[in-house]
């Protein structure tokens, strides 16, 4: 496996780790929470040689979804975001788009994806762990081959993430 | 949704967070390297409580 982390500025105070993730023999390869700045995401990608399968959202907030449009247009990756986050991302009063001072996009994904549900790269499996509270659909992804959890906003360090923001 | 119908939300939900980290993540092995949010101290002042052992003024 290769991993990659990426430090992404949005509007707000703090960047979100965008993470990218590559099987190494087939470099088939997922982007978790793309928040922006599609052109370092594309450059790694290149760098990485990199066969991009899938955009995985942990939740539908706008600093984790900045570069999706641009990452679809330039590559076939499926966008992958928990069933019950799946009206959120099309809701800017949710997405919180207007308050991070982003535009007004509603997404679209390719699947929703639920509880125990496994992704694929290659020899590389991920679950999917769903881990509401932030919002109702955010997710942890968790391998067992590697022992990494990719928690999104559900830990920060030290602490979770918040829980009064609005969720539908 | 139909003319005149009011979006309702919620907020999210301290229980539910709690519940997910205690039932299913702490529960993964002790040896998981855990990739969060923000890798920094985050004490966020917006909460009424901090999870740092400092007491709040």
């Amino acid at each position: 496996m290769i991993l990659k982390r990426l430090q992404l500025e949005t509007n707000l105070a703090e960047t979100t780790n965008c993470y990218i993730i590559v099987d190494e023999i087939t470099k088939e390869t997922m982007v978790i929470d793309p928040a922006s700045h599609v052109e370092q995401i594309s450059e790694m990608l290149t760098i990485l040689q990199a066969n991009l399968k899938y955009i995985c959202l942990t939740h539908c907030h706008g600093d984790h979804t900045g570069a999706v449009v641009d990452l679809q247009n330039q590559y076939a990756a499926k966008v992958l975001i928990h069933r019950k986050e799946s009206e959120n991302l099309k809701n800017p009063e949710v997405t919180l788009n207007y308050y991070i001072g982003m535009p007004d996009i509603r997404l679209e994904e390719d699947s929703r994806i639920d509880d125990n549900d496994l992704i694929h790269l290659g020899e590389l499996e991920f679950r999917v762990i769903h881990t509401p509270g932030h919002t109702n659909g955010g997710i942890s992804l968790y391998c067992e081959k590697e022992k990494m959890l990719f928690s999104g906003d559900t830990l920060f360090r030290g602490t979770w993430g918040r829980t009064d923001l609005p969720t539908r | 949704m139909g003319h005149g119908e009011e979006l309702i939300y919620q907020h999210g939900s301290l229980v539910e967070i709690i519940d997910a980290i205690t039932n299913k993540l702490l529960i993964l092995p002790e040896d998981t390297i855990v990739y969060p949010r923000a890798w920094k101290i985050h004490d966020d002042k917006r909460r009424k409580t901090n999870l740092f052992g400092v007491k709040r003024t």
